[in-house]
């Protein structure tokens, strides 16, 4: 099909009423599940696939990229409310957000991390469009070895960009391979690792997975949390969380002065997030810290980082967002996911029949042009809706888990039976919800896990083509120029990941035990 | 001998749990028992380098808390339990065997009822608003897994 033929489709999809509606949704949904704490746009993409999968591909993805561009967002809504991030990726901007609302300024604080924030993302979706399709023509020329090699470089990536421990990075991206490799061998169909067991035999389906680690795992988490909460009410120790309110302060204005004002440490976050929401594995926590710790580096007012400045707002949350567009570059180019929530989005791709990868370019070309468009107006949509609705969302972040948690608990029980009609999903997902709490439990991370558990059987797929096409000489994985060019970036990234973090030590280290406290 | 500084005892744990199990595994793939039996040598290649990786790994965390170079972790999500998992992992059975076998609706508004009196702090002073919740939230579920998404249930004694 001639281009502007498959534009020319791609408009009509995108601009669909139907489409248009499900992307307000998933934004009004996004910017919701964030400011709620202890909810993320993780969990409510991971809740929701189930049911997207019976909907048209754009229309589901634009539902899906609005709820992860809203809940970006919305973690900033109680952060700065309250002092509690909605989302792990708002943790940074608590350090400056909330003492600038409690100073009198909580309304200025959340246009600030607003305006950051959709500029970040914007600035990401544009390099999305950009730079997609030449990656993936790029990785059309990939052969195994090739994949291998960029498969092992994303492995390497997600695990030694966890802030906590470098070594249980590691050790949960290879737990997530060995999850991964349990059922059937991808290349001869054996039976493979099912210890007799009926529930592994054809190894564990993504949904169920997906769900029960992110979702259920969060789920019985703050169920803890509301009995503690309830054995203290009950004792009369419950606190009430201290609240900023908006409107009280007149001065509390935001001018498109600030904005200017802000505007370096905006681009450096987004330049930041861009880059880290690139790399395989790198989540928007990640992007947020490091933005914060470059950007109090580069801004005027850097010293006074922590006491409540724009700029401190301005940076964290442009790193998260731009992660948005960004960690969905290598998943449409290579098959990759650049996040934990784009492997959700792989996730419901591959549901709907649709491999994401380099072969998506000739396949599914209409879907891939629609879903640009989606994901810009997608952006506007968080400027629009976000601005008009920050108070109403102030006052749901404060609501309380007592009814959600256990609708949500019922919603991904029977969502994920709904798949296929499989009990064995129901099981799959109950048991990864309590191994979900155990390697948090560990401090194991849980995106490194997924993502080895999604990549693992196609870099087995890789490595055992690679070696059968050379007579098993393993010498073969070094031989070409791309995929020695990826082992060579391998090390680089190791030596510079590990300078940045010495230098910005501090400032992540903060950050290093906010996830799943 | 120069001391031995161990501050996470958690991370001992694991490290060794994952080396014999590790171990195990792989040792399962050279007897050759069960579906290690029937499966040929490429396909237990990559588990048996899977495992490799993680002996090692493991061994490095165990080394290096040994050497107390691992700073103090504070613990994790303190705030769970450990039977907490389990009964939210019976909740869950009951919930989806009572919906499967006995009842959509009922299942779901049974389970509801139960589960928000649970997180009330004080269910006696909020029960009308609980129980409000629970059936709009039942008809709203009862409706997606029946017209919309509708599951496949058994033969059910109840709606």
């Amino acid at each position: 099909m001639a281009l502007g033929e498959v534009l020319v489709q791609a408009l009509g999809n995108a601009f669909q009423p139907m489409t248009v509606l499900y992307a307000f949704i998933g934004v009004a949904l996004g910017v919701t599940v964030g400011a709620i704490p202890g909810l993320t746009g993780d969990m409510a993409i991971s809740i929701l696939l189930p049911f997207v999968y019976k909907v048209d591909p754009t229309m589901s993805l634009g539902l899906l990229i609005g709820i992860y561009k809203g809940s970006m967002f919305g973690g900033s809504i109680s952060a700065i409310s309250f002092g509690v991030p909605g989302t792990p990726a708002a943790a940074a901007t608590v350090e400056d957000g909330y003492p600038l609302a409690q100073k009198g300024y909580p309304k200025r604080a959340m246009l600030q991390a607003l305006y950051s924030s959709v500029t970040g993302d914007f600035f990401s979706s544009i390099l999305l469009i950009f730079l997609t399709i030449p990656m993936g023509q790029l990785a059309i020329q990939f052969g195994p070895t090739e994949f291998f090699a960029l498969y092992v470089f994303s492995l390497v990536v997600i695990a030694i960009l966890n802030r906590d421990s470098r070594t249980k990075g590691i050790l949960a991206s290879v737990l997530g391979l060995l999850i991964g490799a349990i059922g059937t061998d991808p290349v001869t169909g054996a039976s493979r690792m099912t210890f007799g067991i009926k529930l592994f035999r054809g190894g564990f389906a993504t949904v169920p997975v997906l769900v029960g680690t992110f979702a259920i795992s969060e789920l019985i988490i703050q169920y803890a949390n509301a009995h503690r909460e309830k054995v203290l009410y009950q004792l009369g120790q419950a606190q009430e969380r201290l609240v900023v309110e908006l409107n009280k302060n007149k001065e509390d204005r935001y001018t498109w002065r600030h904005y200017w004002d802000t505007f370096r440490c905006t681009v450096v976050g987004s330049v930041i997030g861009t880059f880290i929401g690139i790399l395989p594995g790198a989540g928007s926590s990640i992007a947020c810290y490091l933005s914060y710790g470059v950007g109090r580096s580069v801004a005027k007012d850097g010293d006074q980082f922590g006491t409540g400045v724009l700029n401190g707002v301005a940076a964290p949350e442009a790193g998260n967002s731009a992660t948005c567009g960004a960690s969905i570059i290598p998943l449409l180019a290579f098959g990759i996911p650049g996040s934990a929530t784009a492997a959700l989005i792989g996730a419901a791709l591959t549901m709907q029949g649709i491999n994401p990868g380099p072969t998506m370019f000739s396949a599914n070309q209409v879907i891939i042009y629609a879903f640009f468009i989606v994901v810009v107006y997608a952006s506007f949509f968080n400027l629009g809706v976000s601005r008009l609705l920050i108070p109403l969302y102030a006052k749901i972040s404060k609501m309380k888990p007592k009814y959600l948690i256990p609708v949500i608990f019922a919603l991904a029980i029977l969502g994920c039976y709904t798949t296929d009609n499989s009990i064995s999903n129901v099981w799959t997902l109950l048991l990864f919800g309590v191994l979900g709490v155990i390697l948090r439990k560990f401090r194991i991370p849980l995106g490194p896990f997924v993502l080895g558990y999604l990549i693992g059987p196609a870099a087995e797929r890789s490595l055992r083509q690679a070696l059968s096409m050379n007579g098993n000489n393993p010498l073969v994985l070094f031989q070409r120029p791309i995929a020695i060019a990826f082992y060579i970036a391998t090390v680089a990234f190791i030596f510079i990941i590990y300078y940045t973090f010495k230098k910005n030590k501090e400032t992540l280290d903060k950050g290093a035990h906010s996830d799943d406290e | 001998m120069s001391k031995l500084k161990v501050t996470n005892l958690r991370n001992i744990g694991l490290s060794c749990g994952v080396m014999v199990l590790s171990i195990a595994g792989i040792l399962h793939t050279f007897l050759g028992g069960g579906w290690s039996k029937k499966t040929g040598e490429a396909a237990k290649l990559y588990p048996r380098i899977i495992y490799g990786i993680l002996i090692l790994v493991a061994l490095y965390l165990l080394v290096m808390e040994l050497a107390g170079r691992v700073p103090p972790e504070p613990p994790a999500i303190a705030v769970v339990k450990w039977w907490q998992p389990l009964l939210i992992l019976a909740v869950g059975v009951t919930f989806f065997l009572f919906v499967l076998y006995a009842g959509t609706a009922v299942g779901i508004l049974l389970y509801l009822c139960g589960t928000i009196a649970l997180f009330d702090e004080d269910p006696k002073k909020h029960w009308k608003m609980d129980l409000l919740v629970a059936v709009i939230a039942t008809a709203a579920m009862w409706l997606i897994f029946t017209r919309i998404l509708p599951i496949v249930t058994l033969k059910q004694l109840l709606i």
